[in-house]
């Protein structure tokens, strides 16, 4: 990026003077720093208009005039030299600390880091390379400040979700745009081969994305892609092959022997305590129900005893001398410890002075931990520029990708999810068919038969995980298309006149997914075996398309820059629906023809339209001082044409209090800029297109009639959430940029907020969508980066990220401060993810009941009236605490880079988070079982009252008992994971230069090495609410990459 | 070169103008229609008619959670037969209606998964549902028939819908008239409707025998309507009668229960079906999974594509599908008390199996409800027949002391299925305090050939309920051999108790200023603190 603007700005100043007969002096640049040849550094000579640029082995030959004996040597970013010509002269550049600017891109274009008046954070392409992910969204963990993002499935492929600056809305979408290339993104971001993106940038406040005002509200990822640059071809090769595990430790679960007692003494308690037996009663009920609950004695892993006689009523342990035939866990097998992962890339890039192009091919190859799951993607990208006259440019960009996945169609609680029914099974059934003596069945090629409970085990009924996995089939094939392509009018150049700097551009873009999904159920057991098998067909097709036409003035006259644009822009997204499915399949072919019977088929459509006006100013005086400004107006298809509009606007400024002259004295500021800015966005993301309307849905034939069942309320008045965001900031860069940091304040209003309005159940509703409420949410952000030590062979760096951010629910309706959601609520008063729930007040000693705290009365501070203990659930349920919320204190990353002897480098990537509470459902489903002989228990029960007189904190065991959830399932959300280490060589350049090679590096990589938490198996990121469920474990990965450019 | 470049700014300026048509932001849904079209005319509102009735044996959208035990009519139903004394189940299978079967449910109220929020919804959606068509009356015209038939039926499911959460969410209407029971809405719903209070149980059953009876008034002046009456899923004249004399019986009116069942027996649309063990087998229709039985008045036809699965009635009953019924599932059994209540010679033995291996010590298998078609998941729905018109009208006459034309009634359905039965020699009207106490009562036999006929299609222990007698489940019955399900806390024996007044989902509270969670939620326990 750098390189590629000095080249531009070069070419402005480059005027190729007359040439005379001379002296021909020839030459090398060189950058003091790495001893590298700098391309594109202009050798001019001192006294004349003559010069030229060095080329890509950083050579000049130059033509020296009668007299002229001086070359002036420049180069953005170093210091400019003077120096006495000499044939096969060795000029050397040092970096000039104070000339070091990022260029980033930003909203309709580019802009230099310190000159931005917004807040956006780019992260380039050798980061998102350090990590070996295959969906680009995972790599932005730790990355930048202010911006949370969740560990994502380890379903190879999957990405992560991201919030940015936290929740700004309660019902509309949370979620970032997507812009890749100037264009919003609808595709599908496993699409995208990370390898092609040259970099990622998060607007974070309003000022920096109001451009895109419709859709910013919750901030804007940038993705750009690699384009060609200016000189002979380069050939990149990336390669990398990687093994993946599990990254979460499993959950601490009990034993066989714990099982069947914990089983006993629950059925024992029931009896007792529900159902007022005495002791000796309820114990031997108990002892003669432990069949009917656990099945067959064929399940009885303790073949020397049957159900009835295998505990010792006096101990109610289990028989020391019993003995389990086997012992068995439903997971293990079903993992691929080793996961393998492949990926290769090839990309070309090169141009001329007018045109460049970028051609890339990429193929990765990654199965998943989970048996029969994995990720395939062939991509192909090509960008092309080119400077056709000086007045007219064009570019086309698009990309081409295919991806095919494999997955496991089941979700949640469903008996064929094995991260519910394998990893959460009762330790006593056997995977594989056992005969009466509890030995494996082998078929006659000697394979274990699979168990499909078929013997009279009482849960997961003719169900195998691992038969599951193997026999049901479900997989998507994705065709992607993506165009981008521009053309400009108009010139910057000085003959141009009063139109210097004036240009006019249509772009056009557009985004095509083509998916055809196939999930089969199997003919010979579990939920289709009496119909033969299912197979379901689906082919969806996204498509969306941006039209834009942009007026822009860019001009300098003296210390006054100015720019203006304006532009207008139409968006339209249509997606259509196929399905069918057929029962009574023909086994091994997976299509629907040769199946006999129909089982359903469906289609429909959605269009979504935006359309939008917008202008911007920008003004710069002497690099000193910066000013912008930005108007966008918008209209949304998802309101009704009354309230369809809204305006979105942003100012901006910021002051290089570095470039003041009473600063130029203070020699250790490299950098210091203070900027602020102030801005309103809109969101209209509100998951139904249509909203507003008061609707009948068709889904309702009833038999060969047609019908319609009301489904939606009537709100004409629904229109865009604003989202209005304070913003200042100081940066700076230190000691000859030894130490760069930034310190920033955000404070986001959300007003409008749409909301899910709750009704009383009884009116035949739950709600309908309006816009009510606001919402705050602010905080601190803070980066410094250091450069511990820099000498000739050793440049060690240390960066620390954190941001400390908070969330208040202001206003709410009219009528209620406060929505309660299951064990969450949201008040007036407090952050949106606060968590409302009853209370435990400890364990009975007495009876081992729960006890809980009930109150007559709350306040809306949480302060209670007639506060007093009590066993009884109801009172419990109806007597919840404000008991804490997801929302962390402080989190971020600390991450290092050392690099040795310019050749080895080491990177390692840590993120934190600290405070916060984490509602574990799966640690809650295992610590108070539903059913019995389906859920097992935690090791925690092991601490269980059990008999009178016992103090401890966890009630006596009764399955499927009368209790209510109480805030001590709720566990201390703080992490501390090491996210990446990376370990790498790059070959001395004049080694790589002897192999005809620009540069060869190999590398390891470790991702997502290792997590700290306050609960074995819980996955702090699961989401950003505070939740957890039953779903593909996150992964870690070792991979080992060769790149190599030549 | 000048002109090239003006030529192309041209074109793009033209491009520009070319993309904002006026109209391209108006966009409209292509799976549902805008509401104002659906009382435009009165086919438009028999599409509205025909959803409400596929929603009442569908699943998924009374709650989304546990939706296998949701689906609609049946599944209210199945959950009341099992809540009493006659419908055993055997195990706890995959927990679906055995929470029900064991009076688990009521504390979980704050979920949006389980019965409270599933009942409450269901009803009150249908009750929305109906107060869009409802708000038509108001410009009607008499000789508009369509019309008048589309209201009809809209007050009948009105009616009937109020009927149904007054039985299930306060105790029976006789004797506790001035309980609170339901909300009541007789007003379309807008954005701006607010909750409304609990009504006591008197204005609730003001507003369904209102209702009734302008469904029935309105039905039978419509029968000549264009819009078709052969589709049993619609709530037709006699169906109205059928919910009527339902109604009638609850609140102990025997006269209009007499009437309505016999009006409904007189219009002559249908008749009493034949049991024959020949069709109660696997994979054969009969009248309990075909609604185009003579004898069926209200159900649900289910077609291929509109099969719930495994979120359907008989993947709950089917013992041979063994999809959540089967030999180490939940199989669903009949008491073996209520079984000897038959005749040797009843036909309807076929209806269960005392053979079976995997009965045990419990109750005899059930074959009565099988799937019509097990492998395309086929099987109607039944919600009224005939014979139900029958019993009703026979204990209505019975309570009146017509006790002549009671026999005569309750001989009629008897003697299609047992040659030999006659209950000539029966009178009088009193009933045990526990249902396994004996009085020999004519009513005590009318009430003996219910629990025959009607199992596990109508809800037990509303009748239970109604009849304020206790009950009790025993091992000997059949029950399996477990406290919990034996229910040896609950106090079952009771008329009085709260046991299965079912609590008010804690949404309703959430979103109605109206109610009060600490004031009005029902007793949690058996009885009030």
């Amino acid at each position: 990026m750098k390189k590629r603007l000095t080249l531009f700005f070069v070419s402005l100043f480059l005027c190729v003077g007359a040439a005379l007969a001379q002296t021909k002096v020839s030459g090398t640049v060189f950058s003091q720093e790495d001893g590298q040849p700098i391309i594109g550094a202009a050798v001019k000579v001192v006294g004349t208009s003559t010069g030229m640029l060095t080329n890509v082995n950083g050579r000049f030959e130059v033509a020296l005039p009668e007299g002229k004996t001086e070359l002036e040597i420049t180069y953005l970013g170093y210091e400019g030299k003077i120096v006495k010509a000499k044939n096969g002269m060795r000029v050397f550049l040092k970096a000039d600390a104070k000339m070091v600017d990022e260029v980033i891109v930003v909203a309709y274009g580019t802009a230099k880091k310190s000159s931005f008046t917004g807040s956006a954070t780019a992260i380039n392409s050798e980061k998102i390379a350090s990590r070996p992910v295959t969906n680009v969204t995972k790599a932005l963990d730790g990355q930048v400040s202010g911006v949370t993002v969740t560990s994502g499935s380890g379903q190879p492929g999957s990405g992560s979700s991201i919030v940015i600056r936290g929740f700004g809305s309660i019902n509309a979408s949370n979620n970032p745009l997507y812009v890749v290339d100037g264009i919003p993104y609808d595709g599908a971001i496993s699409a995208i081969n990370p390898q092609d993106i040259e970099s990622m940038t998060v607007l974070k406040d309003a000022s920096a994305s109001a451009l895109y005002g419709s859709r910013a509200a919750n901030g804007v990822v940038i993705i750009t892609t690699k384009k060609g640059k200016e000189g002979k071809a380069q050939v990149t090769l990336h390669n990398t092959v990687g093994w993946s595990w599990r990254a979460l430790p499993k959950y601490d679960l009990v034993n066989q022997e714990e099982y069947a007692e914990l089983t006993f003494e629950s059925l024992r308690n029931g009896y007792m305590y529900t159902n007022g037996m005495s002791y000796a009663d309820a114990t031997a009920a108990a002892m003669a129900n432990m069949g009917s609950k656990l099945g067959s004695e064929l399940y009885n892993p303790y073949k020397n005893y049957t159900w009835d006689t295998l505990i010792d009523p006096t101990t109610g342990k289990v028989k020391a001398d019993a003995q389990s035939a086997w012992n068995e866990n439903w997971m293990d097998p079903l993992y691929v410890n080793g996961a393998f992962r492949h990926e290769h890339n090839i990309s070309v890039n090169g141009g001329t002075d007018r045109t460049n192009y970028m051609i890339s091919l990429g193929y990765v190859n990654e199965d998943g931990i989970l048996k029969t799951t994995g990720f395939q993607r062939y991509s192909a990208r090509a960008n092309v520029d080119s400077q056709v006259t000086d007045w007219f440019k064009a570019g086309l960009n698009t990309n081409l990708s295919y991806t095919k996945s494999s997955y496991n169609q089941y979700s949640d609680t469903s008996t064929s999810n094995p991260w519910y029914t394998a990893q959460f099974s009762n330790p006593l059934y056997p995977l594989y068919e056992k005969d009466a003596q509890g030995n494996t069945i082998y078929d006659s090629f000697g394979n274990p038969q699979l168990d499909y409970g078929e013997n009279g085990r009482p849960v997961a009924a003719d169900h195998n995980p691992l038969g599951g996995l193997v026999n049901d089939k479900s997989w998507t094939n994705r065709d992607n298309a993506g165009v981008r392509t521009y053309v400009t009018f108009g010139s910057d150049k000085e003959n141009f006149g009063w139109a210097q700097g004036l240009k006019f551009t249509v772009s056009f873009g557009a985004d095509y997914s083509g998916l055809t999904e196939t999930e089969m159920m199997n003919k010979f057991h579990g939920n289709q075996k009496n119909a033969g098998g299912l197979i379901q067909k689906y082919a969806t097709r996204d498509l969306s398309y941006t039209f834009n036409q942009q007026l822009t003035y860019n001009r300098k006259f003296g210390d006054h820059t100015i720019g203006a644009l304006l532009g207008h822009e139409f968006y339209q997204y249509t997606y259509n629906y196929l399905y069918a499915g057929k029962t009574n399949i023909v086994d091994g072919i997976n299509e629907l023809r040769p199946a006999s019977t129909i089982y359903d088929a469906d289609s429909y459509s959605v269009e979504h339209d935006i359309e939008a006006y917008f202008g911007s100013l920008n003004y710069n005086f002497a690099e000193k001082y910066y000013f912008s400004a930005h108007l966008r107006r918008d209209g949304s298809s998802r309101f009704h044409k009354d309230h369809r509009w809204g305006t979105f606007w942003g100012v901006g400024a910021n002051w290089r209090i570095s470039a003041e002259n009473f600063m130029k004295s203070v020699s250790w500021v490299d950098n210091l800029s203070l900027r602020a800015s102030y801005g309103e966005n809109g969101n209209e993301n509100l998951g139904s297109y249509y909203a507003w309307q008061n609707l009948y849905s068709l889904a309702y034939p009833n038999g060969n009639k047609i019908g319609g069942f009301v489904s939606t309320l009537e709100n004409k008045d629904l229109s865009w959430e604003k989202n209005g965001m304070f913003d200042v900031a100081l940066e700076g860069a230190l000691f000859g940029n030894k130490l760069r940091f930034s310190v920033e304040y955000f404070n986001k209003k959300t007003t409008d907020m749409l909301l899910n309005y709750p009704m009383a159940l009884s009116t035949g509703f739950t709600g309908y969508d309006a816009n009510v409420g606001n919402m705050r949410n602010w905080g601190w952000e803070f980066m410094v980066s250091g450069t511990l030590l820099k000498t000739k062979n050793v440049v060690w760096n240390l960066t620390w990220m954190g941001t400390a951010q908070k969330n208040k629910v202001l206003k709410l309706t009219e009528q209620s401060n406060e929505i309660i959601n299951g064990v969450k609520i949201i008040k007036e008063g407090y952050d949106i993810n606060t968590f409302y729930m009853a209370k435990s007040a400890g364990v009975d000693p007495m009876t081992g009941a729960q006890l809980y705290y009930a109150y007559e009365s709350m306040d809306d501070d949480g302060n209670v009236t007639g506060e007093y203990i009590t066993t009884d659930y109801a009172k419990a349920a109806t007597s919840k605490y404000f008991v804490g919320k997801r929302t962390p204190d402080l989190y971020g990353s600390i991450s290092t880079d050392l690099t040795l002897f310019n050749c080895v480098d080491l990177s390692i990537l840590t993120t934190y988070s600290l405070g916060g509470k984490i509602y574990d459902s799966l640690y809650y489903g295992t610590m108070k079982p539903m059913y019995y002989a389906s859920d097992t228990w935690n090791k925690n029960v092991l601490r269980r009252w059990q008999k009178p007189g016992d103090i401890t904190d966890i009630p006596r065991v009764d399955v499927g008992g009368s209790s209510t959830l109480t805030s001590n399932y709720l566990v201390n959300a703080s992490y501390f994971a090491i996210k990446n280490i990376t370990l790498g060589y790059t070959l001395p350049t004049s080694i790589a230069t002897k192999a005809y090679l620009s540069s060869l590096r190999v590398y390891a990589s470790f991702d997502n090495v290792a997590l700290f938490t306050h609960l074995k198996g819980m996955d702090p990121q699961y989401n950003l609410t505070g939740g957890t469920n039953y779903s593909y474990s996150p992964n870690k990965t070792f991979s080992i990459g060769l790149d190599i450019n030549f | 070169m000048k002109s090239l470049k003006y030529l192309f700014i041209g074109c793009a300026a033209t491009l520009l103008v070319t993309s904002c048509a006026k109209d391209q932001l108006e966009t409209s849904p292509t799976t549902a229609v805008a509401g104002t079209t659906m009382t435009q005319s009165n086919d438009a509102a028999m599409i509205a008619m025909n959803g409400l009735y596929r929603s009442m044996y569908t699943s998924g959208w009374s709650t989304t959670g546990n939706t296998h035990q949701c689906f609609g009519i049946s599944a209210y139903n199945l959950m009341a037969d099992v809540m009493a004394d006659d419908h055993i189940m055997s195990k706890q299978g995959s927990g679906w209606f055995w929470f029900d079967a064991r009076y688990n449910v009521k504390s979980r109220f704050s979920s949006s998964s389980w019965r409270s929020y599933d009942v409450w919804y269901a009803y009150f959606t249908y009750i929305a549902n109906v107060n869009y068509l409802i708000a038509m009356e108001a410009d009607l015209d008499p000789a508009d028939i369509d019309k008048m038939y589309v209201i009809g039926q809209a007050y009948a499911v009105r009616a009937y819908s109020y009927f149904m959460l007054a039985q299930t969410f306060a105790r029976t209407v006789k004797g506790h008239e001035s309980d609170p029971c339901v909300p009541i809405y007789t007003e379309p719903t807008s954005a701006s409707t607010e909750g409304h209070p609990r009504a006591t149980i008197k204005e609730v059953y003001d507003v369904i025998n209102s209702d009734i009876a302008k469904a029935v008034d309105y039905l039978q002046k419509s029968q000549n309507t264009t819009l078709g009456t052969d589709d049993k899923s619609y709530i037709t004249y006699p169906v109205a009668l059928g919910i009527q004399a339902r109604i009638a019986l609850t609140q102990e009116d025997w006269a209009t229960a007499a009437q309505a069942a016999e009006a409904a027996i007189a219009t002559g649309k249908y008749a009493i079906q034949p049991v024959e063990a020949s069709t109660f087998a696997i994979n054969q229709t009969n009248f309990i999974n075909t609604v185009a039985s003579k004898n069926v008045m209200w159900g649900a036809t289910i077609i291929a594509d509109q099969v719930g699965m495994y979120a359907s009635l008989y993947a709950h009953m089917d013992f041979e599908a063994d999809l959540y019924a089967g030999p180490s599932r939940a199989s669903k059994q009949i008491n073996k008390d209520t079984y000897d209540l038959m005749g040797a010679n009843d036909t309807r033995r076929c209806w269960w199996d005392p053979t079976n291996a995997s009965n045990g010590d419990g109750g005899y298998q059930q074959e009565k409800f099988h799937f019509s078609n097990l492998s395309t998941w086929l099987g109607d729905y039944v919600f009224m027949r005939i014979e139900e018109m029958y019993l009703t009208a026979a204990e209505a006459e019975c309570m009146m002391g017509n006790d002549a034309k009671a026999q005569n009634l309750l001989n009629t359905l008897v003697q299609t299925r047992d040659v030999s039965y006659d209950c000539s020699k029966k009178t009088g009207t009193a009933m045990g305090a526990l249902t396994t106490d004996r009085t020999g009562s004519l009513r005590e036999a009318i009430i003996d050939q219910r629990r025959i006929e009607l199992w596990g299609e109508y809800g037990r222990i509303y009748d239970i309920r109604r009849l304020k007698q206790g009950f009790k489940r025993t091992v000997e019955q059949g029950w399996p051999n477990d406290p919990a399900i034996l229910l040896n806390s609950v106090h079952t024996e009771d008329p009085e108790s709260y046991a299965w007044v079912l609590t008010i989902p804690q949404a309703e509270f959430d979103g109605n200023e109206n109610m009060d969670a600490k004031k009005d939620q029902n007793p949690t326990g058996d009885y009030p603190e």
